[in-house]
């Protein structure tokens, strides 16, 4: 309750004699001096109440959608209502493969972004920091960009057959361009003026790379980590419906291949709710290795 | 005063080549500053003070001439001769303490010693119990005195100050000037000072050079004897603004005018 009273009146959270609305309005302002008790309770049950209304449109559409749905046994077919995914999700968690399908899953994403991140990091950061190596490379780089990385599924499957590798391949290609460009990007705009307050401290080549452009740059490798996992998400959900023998978009396939739409939706929810959890995940490292950004 | 004791600058030129034709960004440019000496450049923009400020700092090699140092050629930049800008140019990712030691880190100062420093500028600066706050939770005058004190603590015989107190609000500026010259009393530091405001150079400087542009160039240097601190309205100071004015007026609409009284 206090977190959901702070998020929605941030600049008051602190104390309750300063905040913006007091200021605004004298007379509260008084009666929250003469006893500070009832205004932020009431500030509470408006917070409560706000999150209510907020979510009402949401639970709306569900309700609206197992009506739907219920209405006819052929539309069930077609859209299963979400009491049914629900008990099929329970299916799925009952007999082991659920989790099975979300491990395979990550573990190809894992495996890739880290391959992304080996790669890209050093040659984004190549990139950024020599113009004559992009000079040099800029054109091999602009000239695999564009490729969508699932124009390579079927040219990966003739190189690595219906396997890990082809979907960490994919993946791989997903995630690497983001991570290189921003990458780059994060190098290249290094602020001069903080590179020469190192050199005229005293700071070497080396030195600088590792205190200055490396700090500088990491906000910007952070964005290309970001959205480089969206889109190795996106592209291991892509390749695992095209080939694979497991994962979350393998198990889409099946549902559709079994007449299962309950399963369907239930990786649906699962892929999307792991994506959610990914970005919250990077976000909350990026906090942790640079606190200087927060508030 | 022995060479070796100050920076010798000796008839320096700086141009630039740009596709079509070439800038004389200094013309002719000799200046000695002396072991102690606080001395500050004034001029309009053009006028070449901050080409000269960066080639004092080694971040440019100059044309022709020759800059010494304390004994050495310039050829880079160096914890002998630091640098303030305008804009602070503090490491966000750092904190105060983080700033300040930045320098002693780098030339592998064992922690003991650094804390040491770093307390001692602390208190210089007066901001005891900011020391691990970063820059963005600083005000500007704070900020600027953080960059002070990182330029201060690797021990410079030489401070570079380029329009350092300009983005500031006229009273914290003011307060920042009589710092700084309190500072600089008590570390003796020769300083190289950028400003266009007449005033502050007046208020801060030993001596005062006059620059004026197209070409850059010193045409006049007024030298300072009254104490410090000093009144811009005594009518002393008041005849050294007119006199600094003149020449930049003369000098900025008449380009054959040049280095009287260098």
């Amino acid at each position: 309750m206090a977190v959901a009273a702070r998020k929605l009146a941030p600049a008051s959270s602190e104390s309750s004699e300063d905040g913006p609305h007091e200021e605004r309005d004298p007379v509260r302002a008084a009666s929250a001096a003469a006893s500070p008790a009832p205004p932020v309770k009431r500030r509470l049950a408006k917070a409560i109440a706000l999150r209510v209304v907020r979510y009402l449109p949401l639970l709306l559409f569900f309700c609206v959608w197992e009506l739907v749905s219920r209405s006819s046994p052929s539309i069930a077919l077609l859209l299963p209502p979400p009491s049914n995914v629900i008990a099929g999700g329970v299916e799925l968690i009952k007999d082991g493969s659920l989790h099975k399908d979300v491990l395979a899953s990550l573990k190809r994403v894992g495996v890739a972004l880290g391959v992304a991140s080996l790669v890209g990091f050093p040659l984004g950061a190549a990139l950024g920091g020599s113009r004559r190596f992009a000079w040099l490379f800029d054109p091999i780089v602009s000239f695999f960009r564009p490729i969508p990385p699932l124009a390579w599924i079927p040219l990966s499957i003739v190189w690595f057959g219906i396997s890990d590798a082809q979907n960490e391949f994919i993946i791989f290609l997903g995630a690497l361009f983001p991570i290189v460009l921003s990458t780059m990007e994060g190098v290249r705009d290094v602020e001069p003026q903080l590179v020469r307050a190192a050199r005229t401290l005293g700071a070497g080549r080396f030195q600088i790379i590792a205190t200055v452009v490396l700090p500088a740059a990491l906000p910007s490798m952070f964005v290309g980590l970001r959205v480089g996992t969206g889109i190795a998400w996106m592209a291991l959900v892509a390749g695992e419906l095209v080939a694979a023998t497991s994962g979350l978009g393998f198990l889409i396939s099946q549902g559709r291949l079994l007449y299962r739409s309950d399963f369907i939706v239930v990786g649906m929810v699962m892929i999307g709710f792991i994506g959610l959890l990914l970005d919250a995940a990077i976000r909350l490292v990026q906090h942790l290795v640079m606190p200087w950004r927060g508030e | 005063m022995s060479v070796k004791e100050g920076v010798c600058i000796s008839h320096v030129h700086k141009t630039y080549k740009t596709a079509r034709d070439e800038i004389v960004a200094l013309h002719d440019v000799s200046l000695t500053i002396g072991a102690h000496e606080f001395v500050c450049i004034v001029g309009p923009s053009g006028c070449g003070k901050t080409t000269l400020l960066n080639l004092v700092a080694g971040f440019e090699a100059p044309t022709s001439g020759t800059i010494d140092a304390f004994g050495k050629r310039v050829v880079t930049p160096g914890p002998d001769r630091t640098m303030m800008f305008q804009d602070y140019a503090l490491f966000p990712w750092l904190t105060v303490r983080g700033n300040i030691e930045y320098g002693l880190r780098r030339r592998g100062v064992p922690g003991a010693a650094r804390a040491k420093t770093v307390r001692h500028y602390v208190d210089l600066i007066e901001l005891g119990g900011f020391e691990d706050k970063f820059p963005k939770q600083l005000s500007g005058g704070m900020r600027q005195r953080v960059a002070l004190a990182r330029a201060l603590a690797v021990d410079p015989a030489l401070l570079l100050m380029d329009e350092p107190f300009a983005a500031l609000d006229s009273l914290t500026r003011e307060k920042m000037q009589d710092e700084l010259v309190r500072v600089w009393q008590s570390e003796r530091k020769a300083v190289l000072f950028i400003t266009h405001n007449i005033d502050e150079a007046i208020k801060l400087a030993d001596r005062v050079v006059v620059m004026s542009p197209r070409p850059g160039r010193i045409s006049d240097i007024i030298e300072l004897r009254s104490p410090r601190p000093r009144d811009a309205d005594s009518p002393e100071n008041v005849a050294i603004v007119h006199q600094v004015r003149a020449t930049l007026h003369t000098a900025t609409g008449n380009g054959s005018e040049r280095r009287e009284a260098a």
